[in-house]
């Protein structure tokens, strides 16, 4: 392994191990797991359950499956075109600050690189300097 | 338009068309021997829907032989006329009635009032009431052949129970006739809206009130499943647009969750962003 991709594994190992050290930290990983797994479980018990529902093969299923299509095209989009629209700008700026983590951990890491390698290099020099 | 194809031969009869009919009329295409095959009963019913008196006629062979001259003479006949009869008979038909149908309609008339009744009608009346009568006679000939045909004691029968009916309406306190509707509406036959007194006059006095009660609880509860179908109909719309109000709220309520939710990541983004930026580049 070379010096630099050795230095690389080192700073995502600290990254990761950041998650444990940090409790604002923890608490974030910690909430987006639960989260995003309570969300998704929810979501599909949700859906399958409509699904079953809805896949009956009996006419008032059929029936149902038709008035709900009407239903849907009845919706007039405008009536929440606001709240819509607001939601979407909103799932724009997430993923901005998403990214600006992305940055941000980016540059911590080329910090940290760039101290293990300031400090490695006097000792380097002086490893040198002994040797002949 | 005649009913060739119900039109029925005497057996034997087909080897010649012309007999004694009009120019216009085509040969059966049934059949011959179908009319004089069927029971006595039955003919017997056949003869008094067409306005024949089966009583009157000594044999059976007789009979058929005037079911037959009778389908003949109504196949041959205009269908205006016709139409003139049942107007003035306040009868219902359908617009795509057939010849016989319409006589047969017309043979339920029993009415000796030819008040309104036109030229040609009463040409018509007289032909299925089995009064000769021709084509270009007057209007006072026409109705004093008519009388005639009518008969002693059926008149004396028609004159009491025309007095029975007035006493009978003078105590009820019956109005007017009301509006006279030609056609029926499909698939429904509408009651005659005749007097009591024609009723009585013309179906005797247990006849015509069991008809007046009946016609009156049919319309009774026409007009009562009316009410209860624009109900139900009142109360679906109302269900449709609860569901619709509630399908809007509802979407907007998960909409708001959902914005609700965007706002608490953006600001925990935010923090987060702002502790990260101060990790890195003061405390790192």
């Amino acid at each position: 392994m070379s010096d630099g991709a050795r230095r690389l594994a080192a700073a995502k190992a600290a990254d990761i191990g950041s998650m444990f050290d940090d409790l604002f930290n923890f608490f974030r990983y910690v909430l987006a797991i639960i989260v995003t797994i309570y969300a998704t479980v929810v979501t599909l018990q949700s859906l399958l359950g409509w699904y079953v529902y809805l896949a009956g093969g009996d006419k008032y299923a059929s029936l149902l499956r038709r008035y709900l299509i009407v239903h849907g095209l009845r919706l007039r989009f405008r009536a929440f075109w606001g709240d819509v629209i607001i939601c979407g700008l909103l799932c724009v700026v997430f993923l901005i600050l998403w990214h600006a983590h992305g940055k941000i951990y980016d540059i911590d890491n080329k910090l940290k690189a760039s101290r293990i390698a300031g400090a490695a290099a006097p000792h380097a020099q002086a490893g040198n300097g002994r040797a002949p | 338009m005649t009913d060739r194809a119900d039109m029925k031969m005497l057996p034997g009869s087909s080897a010649q068309p012309a007999l004694a009919g009009p120019a216009t009329l085509a040969p059966a295409s049934v059949p011959p021997r179908q009319l004089s095959e069927l029971p006595k009963d039955e003919l017997e019913h056949l003869a008094e829907e067409y306005g024949l008196d089966p009583t009157r006629y000594k044999s059976r062979q007789h009979l058929v032989a005037a079911i037959h001259d009778r389908r003949r003479m109504i196949a041959s006949l205009d269908r205006e006329a016709m139409m003139d009869v049942i107007r003035w008979g306040r009868r219902p038909v359908t617009a795509n009635a057939t010849n016989d149908q319409i006589a047969q309609e017309i043979a339920r008339i029993t009415s000796m009032r030819f008040h309104g009744l036109s030229q040609r009608g009463l040409v018509t009346l007289a032909r299925l009431r089995g009064a000769d009568a021709r084509d270009d006679e007057p209007v006072p000939v026409l109705v004093r052949k008519l009388k005639r045909q009518e008969g002693f004691f059926t008149r004396l029968n028609r004159r009491r129970r025309a007095a029975i009916a007035s006493v009978v309406a003078k105590m009820v306190g019956e109005e007017g006739p009301a509006d006279y509707q030609f056609l029926p509406p499909p698939g429904g036959v509408t009651p005659r809206p005749q007097s009591l007194k024609s009723d009585i006059e013309e179906s005797g006095l247990i006849g015509g009130i069991t008809n007046r009660l009946k016609k009156t609880a049919d319309s009774y509860v026409n007009q009562k499943l009316d009410e209860i179908e624009a109900r139900i109909d009142r109360k679906l719309d109302e269900i449709d647009r609860r569901l619709a109000e509630w399908r809007d709220k509802e979407i907007a309520n998960r909409i708001r969750i959902l914005k609700i939710t965007l706002w608490a990541s953006v600001i925990v983004g935010v923090v987060s962003l702002i502790y990260s930026y101060i990790k890195v580049y003061f405390a790192g």
